[in-house]
């Protein structure tokens, strides 16, 4: 019997091979068998103080993003099952390992590059975008995940693609004009 | 699947005709109040659309206000206490370089040399901040008269940056615990100033019911 497909995987590219990743969602997709051509960009517009966690396996050619917004959620019971387990740290990390190990990456080889965190607006108490990055750094070290490279803090809102073709990344904050590329 | 049919399977919301009614009396009721203060502030005549509700999963937020790359100033007051509710007001970048000028003596600021909040001086800052804090409080105080509780909102927040990084510290503060968000917006336009703005209420859907409450609605 075929898997019934997940609700918050998005696996539909536009016109330009782009794949556009909401909050709470998260993308994968195994490049074995695509030409360099067909592989997709997986990209977040206007990540504010959510984290983008990107996971990959070169050897594998194995890519998964995930658009996180909050670090934790304590009061979920266990037993039930969370509609968008994307939009918290915690079992964001954990679901993007399994369903990566499941297009077969393996976790020796999965590398992870974060992305976002910044604090939108000044004056607020609590640093939601600071927790993020610490929730997923310390979830990343649970599962023993190399964190190869991070782009977080500040005060700006940032865009970023992840062209799956070699795992290269791009990122362009609010207020400049261009993408850079960070790994 | 639809917006409605995903609203419906989420069974720990519905809301009554009544319900969404009241709703958007609060915000006729609070909007209006903002507005009128803003056309005295101004000296202008204001246009103001019809509020509309709209109860949506959480991720669609940003789209609701026209996707996520927009550059807008988007200014945040919390209410806190028994209710916990946002007033977001949004403004295009060139709405607030145009309000800035209308409301200070020298008029001379360029729309293209604001790219980042920072960009901004101390004395265009704390118009922007003094405005918004003038009109949340009209609209807090509004809906505090009718619901016969106090509501004081918080000094607001002021921010510059594309849509989709405004709304996901919006989209942060109410929807931890649910996947769906309660919009209450009221469009306005001042045409002779070329400056138009949202005013968003947002009470988060899991202090709902105490807001009913308060409007002697269960």
């Amino acid at each position: 019997m075929e898997k019934k497909k997940r609700k918050d995987l998005v696996s539909r590219a536009n016109h330009r091979g782009e794949i556009s990743i909401p909050i709470g969602h998260f993308a994968l997709k195994e490049t074995r068998n695509i030409s360099r051509d067909r592989c997709p960009k997986f990209i977040i517009y206007g990540l504010g103080s959510c984290v983008a966690l990107i996971l990959y396996d070169k050897k594998a050619k194995v890519h998964a993003m995930s658009h996180i917004l909050l670090p934790s959620y304590q009061n979920v019971k266990e037993k039930t099952p969370l509609r968008y387990p994307h939009k918290y740290a915690d079992h964001a990390v954990k679901d993007l390992i399994r369903e990566a190990k499941a297009k077969g990456a393996t976790k020796d080889n999965l590398k992870a590059v974060i992305v976002g965190g910044a604090k939108i607006f000044k004056n607020h108490y609590n640093n939601i975008g600071e927790e993020n990055v610490k929730t997923v750094k310390q979830e990343l070290d649970n599962y023993k995940i190399t964190l190869v490279k991070e782009e977080v803090g500040g005060t700006s809102g940032r865009n970023i693609k992840f062209d799956t073709r070699n795992n290269s990344i791009f990122v362009k904050t609010s207020g400049k004009t261009e993408f850079i590329k960070i790994i | 699947m639809n917006d409605y049919d995903e609203v419906q399977s989420d069974n720990s919301i519905k809301l009554t005709p009544a319900q969404i009614d009241s709703l958007m009396e609060l915000g006729n009721i609070g909007s209006g109040h903002a507005i009128t203060a803003l056309s005295q502030l101004m000296n202008k005549r204001i246009d103001m659309s019809l509020t509309s509700v709209d109860l949506i999963p959480f991720w669609k937020l940003p789209e609701k206000f026209g996707g996520e790359e927009i550059e807008v100033f988007g200014i945040l007051s919390s209410v806190q206490g028994e209710q916990n509710l946002l007033i977001l007001q949004i403004y295009p970048k060139n709405s607030i370089i145009n309000m800035i000028n209308s409301l200070s003596e020298e008029k001379s600021m360029n729309a293209q040399n604001i790219n980042i909040l920072s960009d901004l001086d101390d004395f265009s800052l704390s118009i922007i901040t003094e405005v918004g804090n003038i009109l949340s409080g009209h609209y807090a105080n509004a809906l505090a008269d009718l619901m016969e509780i106090k509501l004081v909102p918080d000094v607001p927040d002021v921010a510059f940056d594309v849509l989709g990084a405004i709304m996901s510290s919006v989209i942060a503060k109410t929807s931890e615990a649910v996947d769906l968000m309660i919009t209450i917006n009221t469009k306005m336009d001042i045409e002779d100033l070329n400056l138009n703005g949202i005013f968003c209420f947002l009470p988060a859907v899991d202090t709902l019911n105490k807001l009913f409450k308060a409007i002697n609605l269960e």
